[in-house]
């Protein structure tokens, strides 16, 4: 591929749009929470653009390529941010503290991603991926709230995070000493036609997987990530819940497919225990808690656990299931924060079942968004979220893994059953509490995103045949 | 039959067009939910017109679903959803628009938050409409679970519990019949590599090892929805709970999900292995029903009568379902039919008398005496769920029983007894509302039904008549 120096507009404005915003922070004394997110807005419609316009093209093919696949998570990747950016704006306007370290940080982070996305060399993914990750530790900073929980538990973070980028960069070492090289393709062919690998391959390749599954935050590296929602402020949390996760799957499943599968057998059993892991940690973690963000980060595990356990065959039609999966869960939970945003008693944000009691009574149309986001998400028909479990379970039928699909049903059950606490705290219980105005902002991303729901599983062929042509640009 | 209208899919849509239009109802102090009643009873019954419609074009004579629709809904996995209708399902959902609107009526003066029972009564309606007239396998299971969210909103907002955890087991009960159900469904399809028409699932030819998987999981998740062991306790800790009528209704509206779940999916030649389970189920069934109609006898609330009355005899409906023989089908389909309704209507004039019970802190005894019109409404009903000649029940129960009789004449036996049980227990209490020896404190401030709703309940009654002379009357 030619290398085109004008596909490399989309990382090209984030970067001027950080730069426009630091000057702006540091000569305009007049800013507000909306400043930033101004900036921010402009400068991730403009990547978001000029992805679509230039999918195919590469400003630098040897290391980072842009296909149609890539795309579609960059894209996804974008408007994800673009959303949350706006309904973070709100949080910050009501807080009336500076956004400018969120916004750039957050601007930060989709650059990395996004370069992390395309890359094809395990240097450059190190640099892009593992830098977006460490980038987390002044993300769980920001804001004021419970300032020595939040600062103990962003000095854990550090500290695995620390641990785990280390063995990346050994994996990456071990990897060069092998082979000579770092790019996808050499590394997939030195798998492929070395007759015998050695324990130095297998464990190059365990290292740079265990740190993406870290990342991942599936289970048994999940602990980072239940801390971290638990503390960070609400922008930060739904960040961290709902867009990072699509960099990734992206990431893993470019990673196997294109340099590590001739030796993948030997991991997916490992990689499938996990899965089972946080489908199983999950559930009992959401059942046991009583704060929501909290309850919603063990159900992330679920989920993720799920998109793992379909994941894992890497063929065609595993890594359509997952991505639909992923996609319906991202849009449920984005709508979830949505609806936490909304969810507020003088001033603070509430997140503890106790404090939402009768909370239907004053906003119903909220409460009906959260009962529908909800319901998706434990993948009853006819939401949206039938959808993911049709694929992931059609697909895992078509592997043969009755015992996991039944694992994974029954499971279902017990995460509905914390599901249901949230449902009962909302609609059954004595209110409680006062809650105040809720902005229109909210509304409109609820209504926006219920419509999207309504709209998707009417008739989500043609969007999933487009999507399926696009997935399988990675093979 | 052949027409250019989609009848089907106006039927379904038509309760979703109420919900949206509730919602947007104003609902204030001086309104009090009028204008979500006067939009759902709207909806209701320009569904019954339809229905009506649907029925002057259906061949009676004719067999398998007619009227189907199709739709492509998604490519990978190939899936088209499909609908289709015979004169079994549209008896049973024009029964239920009938029980439901019955509900509707019996529950406008409710100071709960109307709006929002009438909203989800209608999306109930909406989905269970939409599952009586599903055509393949994958249809079908979307509607199965589909109607549980708008059933558990129903139940928890309006249902009085006083333990959150029943109506948690509730959904937990349901759903997990859902999912064994899902789990069928998306094997019989990989197995067939389409979906399958739901006429045809008996006659795919599974290995022995899926067979017994697939049919255990559809047999688990149906005997899910009717309440016998070990699936009974959900539906009765309900059941004795409620205090609307609407609700109620539709609680009990659960099982028969079931029973259709059994009459269209179940093979006629049971799959040779579970043969054994269906002895076992059949002793479960008649154990089940006859310790629901004794508790219903000794127990003093008119509803936990209402409730057995209605479980003992899905069970007789679910028993004769797994008779070897499709000519019982039609006459159970008949005997659904009138009695959904009598049940609807014993349960809103029963919530009538308690309201006035209530309010007048008086007994329940002689109650009748002093409201006439309810009196005769109210006797009519239970003189027909008794098995009197005023319905179809009286004829079609009669040739069920007959039916069940022949296959195994113990358990024909054991059957009789159990009706004879509920009969004694609803005609006792019908008794005790009428003697007139029980002394009222003041006969005048008991209300009695008002003329509108009396002129209402009687064109139902002489409906039900009708249905005794020809049960597809409003067909020819």
């Amino acid at each position: 591929m030619k290398p085109e120096i004008i596909a490399i507009m989309p990382e090209a404005s984030i970067l001027l749009g950080l730069l426009i915003m630091t000057l702006v922070n540091f000569f305009r004394h007049y800013n507000t929470p909306k400043t930033f997110f101004t900036l921010s807005k402009l400068t991730l419609v403009f990547a978001l653009l000029s992805t679509i316009i230039f999918y195919n093209r590469s400003w630098f093919p040897t290391v980072f390529e842009n296909t149609a696949y890539t795309s579609l998570f960059k894209s996804i990747i974008y408007l994800l941010s673009l959303a949350w950016a706006y309904l973070s704006c709100k949080w910050f306007l009501n807080k009336n503290i500076s956004s400018f370290s969120y916004y750039g940080l957050m601007l930060l982070s989709v650059l990395g991603m996004s370069l992390a996305v395309s890359s094809l060399n395990f240097l450059a993914l190190f640099i892009c991926l593992q830098g977006t990750f460490l980038l987390n530790w002044f993300f769980i900073r920001i804001g004021d709230e419970d300032e020595e929980e939040k600062h103990q538990a962003s000095n854990r973070f550090l500290g695995f995070a620390v641990f785990f980028a280390l063995l990346f960069a050994a994996g990456c070492g071990l990897l060069y000493m092998r082979t000579g090289d770092l790019e996808y393709a050499d590394i997939y062919s030195h798998f492929s036609h070395t007759s015998k690998l050695v324990w130095i391959d297998y464990a190059a390749a365990g290292m740079i997987l265990a740190a993406m599954i870290f990342m991942l935050g599936l289970v048994p590296f999940h602990f980072w990530y239940i801390d971290v929602i638990g503390v960070a402020v609400l922008p930060v949390s739904g960040f961290l819940s709902i867009i990072p996760l699509f960099a990734y799957v992206a990431c893993i499943t470019d990673v196997v497919l294109n340099a590590f599968f001739p030796v993948w057998n030997v991991f997916r059993p490992v990689v499938v225990i996990f899965g089972i892991m946080s489908v199983g940690f999950g559930v009992i973690g959401a059942n046991a808690e009583q704060n929501m963000r909290r309850l919603f980060g063990f159900s992330s595990l679920y989920h993720l656990g799920i998109i793992i356990l379909c994941l894992s065959a890497f063929d065609d039609n595993s890594v359509l299931s997952s991505f639909i999966y992923m996609l319906v869960y991202v849009l449920a939970m984005s709508g979830v924060y949505t609806g936490f945003l909304g969810i507020r008693s003088k001033g603070v944000y509430l997140s503890e079942l106790g404090t939402v009691s009768g909370f239907s009574e004053v906003r119903p149309y909220i409460s009906a968004a959260f009962l529908v986001f909800l319901i998706s998400l434990i993948s009853t028909p006819p939401l949206l979220g039938f959808l993911g479990k049709l694929s992931v379970v059609n697909n895992l039928v078509i592997q043969g893994e009755y015992e996991i699909i039944l694992f994974v049903l029954l499971a279902v059950l017990m995460l509905a059953y914390a599901y249901l606490k949230v449902i009962k705290a909302l609609y059954f219980d004595e209110r409680t509490n006062s809650f105040d105005r809720v902005d229109k902002g909210v509304y409109i991303c609820l209504t926006v995103n219920l419509i999207l729901v309504l709209i998707s599983i009417l008739n989500p062929k043609y969007l999933m045949n487009d999507v399926e042509a696009m997935l399988t640009t990675i093979f | 039959m052949i027409t250019s209208f989609n009848f089907l899919s106006t039927i379904i849509a038509i309760p979703f067009i109420g919900v949206l239009f509730a919602l947007t109802a104003k609902d204030d102090d001086k309104t009090r939910g009028r204008n979500a009643f006067n939009v759902s009873v709207f909806a209701v019954i320009t569904n019954l017109l339809v229905l009506w419609r649907i029925a002057a074009l259906l061949d009676i004579s004719a067999t398998g679903l007619q009227l189907t629709e199709r739709y492509d809904w998604l490519e990978n996995p190939k899936i088209s959803i499909s609908l289709g209708i015979d004169v079994f399902s549209l008896l049973l959902i024009v029964a239920v628009h009938a029980a439901v609107l019955i509900g509707m009526f019996g529950a406008r003066h409710n100071k709960e938050d109307g709006k929002a029972l009438m909203v989800f009564s209608l999306l109930f309606l909406c989905m269970i409409t939409g599952f009586f007239t599903a055509a393949d396998i994958f249809s079908f299971y979307i509607f199965f679970e589909a109607m549980l969210l708008p059933l558990f909103m129903i139940i928890g907002m309006f249902g009085g519990l006083r333990k959150q955890s029943v109506l948690s087991r509730f959904f937990i009960y349901n759903l997990l019949g859902a999912i064994f159900l899902f789990f069928a469904t998306v094997i019989l399809y990989n197995y067939q590599g389409v979906n399958i028409a739901l006429n045809d699932v008996s006659k795919v030819n599974l290995n022995m090892k899926l067979e017994i998987f697939v049919w255990g999981a559809i047999f688990v998740s149906f005997l899910s929805r009717i309440p016998i062991w070990p699936f009974h306790y959900w539906i009765s800790s309900i059941s004795t709970g409620l205090r609307n009528p609407l609700v109620f209704i539709i609680t009990n509206l659960v099982p028969l999900t079931g029973v259709y779940g059994f009459i269209r999916f179940w093979p006629k030649t049971v799959p040779g292995v579970l043969s054994y389970f269906m002895i076992i189920l059949e002793i479960i069934c008649v154990i089940s029903m006859l310790f629901i109609a004794l508790i219903g006898l000794i127990n003093k609330d008119f509803q936990y009568k209402i409730f057995s009355f209605m479980t003992v005899w899905y069970i007789i409906y679910l028993l004769a379902a797994f008779l070897p023989t499709d000519t019982v089908l039609q006459n159970i389909g008949y005997a659904l039919f009138s009695f959904l309704i009598i049940a609807g209507g014993m349960e809103v004039l029963s919530n009538h008398m308690e309201k006035q019970q209530e309010s007048l802190d008086i007994s329940s005894g002689g109650i009748l005496c002093a409201m006439p019109k309810a009196a005769r409404i109210f006797t009519f009903f239970v003189l027909a769920a008794v098995g009197m000649p005023l319905s179809s029940m009286f004829l079609n129960n009669f040739v069920l029983i007959a039916n069940l009789l022949d296959k195994n004449i113990r358990m024909g036996f054991l059957v009789i007894f159990a009706i004879m049980v509920v009969a004694a227990g609803l005609l006792q209490e019908l008794y005790w509302l009428k003697d007139t020896e029980c002394s009222l404190p003041d006969k005048s401030g008991i209300a009695d039904i008002s003329y509108k709703a009396y002129v209402i309940l009687l064109i139902i009654c002489a409906s039900l008549v009708l249905t005794f002379i020809n049960p597809l009357w409003f067909i020819v």
